[in-house]
């Protein structure tokens, strides 16, 4: 066998059934996901999110909504809350697809980060990177006016997620009007949302 | 990651350096970057871009050909070779951009890691990352067959090109 042969690393795929609305699959490398072509010596977690439409992330539930709590595949607990690190920075790309626009993100984000007196809110509808440093609670992140498809690409400066040391903020109550403003009053879309368990 | 870095948050919103030659690079669009020149508490040193064509990365000059020597607004020089990163490990992530078929990657890849004996040539034409131990040299990589435009986002665990120790290999000779 080559010495280089393993270094060529089939990622996973991880697939919502059903399709979450305005989100592809997610691409990840690092150590942790069972069905992955593992990479031990990765000196990092990445994932890689095509956003297809209007969408939402770490948003919370709205207090008319039960909340819930997700196990994944990998078996660890999660759900639409906002998110600590305790142990790993994290840095999150958001770029377009369009070849002769490169400034174009092809949506507005809006991305909430910290809390309290130090939160802040960024708008943009051009590529940027946010650094959240560890122990820094980020979320939720609304995906509105959606034109065209972005990618959103994060980095870890751990190898997992278990290193990295996820921390879900359970008792943040989701923004009912913003919910809105990215998926309308359609208590299907609603359902979707949050009446899953994502596989 | 700095103390004053988590103390301001209002900073960590970063707007990237587009490094946009014009006319552009044949199979290549412009190249979002981000490190320490950009956000002064960056780990890494990363670059993002689409591939538009059929195009050969780093094929190196003919023998007897003159070098061809790149300087970068880092002071980073380079040019079409093979490199190598001395300091830093180095992944480089290929995904494709159709969402109804997340394992086309939209080319042929064929990539090129190590040298001599320990050379591996790799072609897939699904997504995958490219693990790059440091000090191991790297490329050409040739894009063949090519029908959709798909992105390579390449990381170095170093915050700039100069700390990564990134060494261009002037010697190679496109082969005959």
């Amino acid at each position: 066998m080559g010495k280089y042969q393993e270094n060529c690393v089939e990622m996973l795929l991880r697939e919502d059934n059903p399709r979450r609305p305005g989100r592809a699959g997610t691409y990840i490398f690092g150590q942790e996901f069972k069905g992955q072509d593992y990479f031990e010596p990765t000196p990092i977690l990445t994932e890689i999110m095509p956003i297809t439409g209007n969408y939402m992330m770490m948003s919370g539930f709205p207090e008319e909504v039960q909340k819930r709590i997700y196990t994944m595949r990998d078996g660890h607990k999660g759900g639409p809350y906002p998110k600590y690190n305790m142990n790993a920075d994290k840095l999150m790309i958001f770029s377009g697809s369009d070849p002769d626009n490169m400034k174009d993100l092809g949506a507005h984000i809006e991305f909430h980060l910290g809390e309290g007196e130090d939160l802040e809110i960024f708008h943009f509808d051009e590529p940027r990177a946010i650094f959240v440093p560890k122990g820094v609670r980020h979320g939720p992140i609304y995906i509105t006016q959606f034109r065209r498809m972005l990618t959103m690409f994060c980095v870890f400066t751990q190898p997992s997620k278990e290193a990295a040391d996820i921390v879900q903020a359970w008792d943040y109550v989701g923004n009912d009007a913003k919910i809105k403003e990215v998926i309308g009053d359609d208590m299907d879309e609603y359902k979707k949302f949050f009446a899953e368990n994502p596989k | 990651m700095s103390e004053a870095a988590a103390a301001d948050l209002s900073a960590n919103c970063v707007t990237m350096f587009l490094k946009d030659p014009q006319p552009p690079e044949p199979g290549k669009g412009a190249v979002w970057m981000y490190g320490q020149d950009h956000f002064p508490a960056a780990e890494h040193w990363i670059e993002s871009w689409l591939v538009t064509g059929e195009h050969t990365m780093m094929p190196g000059t003919p023998a007897g050909a003159e070098k061809i020597i790149h300087v970068g607004p880092d002071g980073h020089k380079g040019g079409p070779y093979p490199k190598y990163h001395h300091n830093a490990d180095n992944l480089m992530i290929f995904t494709g951009t159709d969402p109804e078929n997340p394992r086309d990657l939209g080319a042929t890849v064929e990539f090129h890691l190590g040298e001599g004996e320990s050379e591996q040539v790799f072609v897939f034409d699904e997504p995958r990352c490219i693990v790059i131990p440091r000090g191991v040299r790297h490329f050409p990589m040739i894009v063949t067959q090519f029908r959709r435009p798909f992105t390579i986002t390449d990381i170095l665990t170093a915050p700039t090109r100069t700390l990564a120790g990134t060494e261009t290999d002037f010697t190679y000779e496109t082969p005959a």
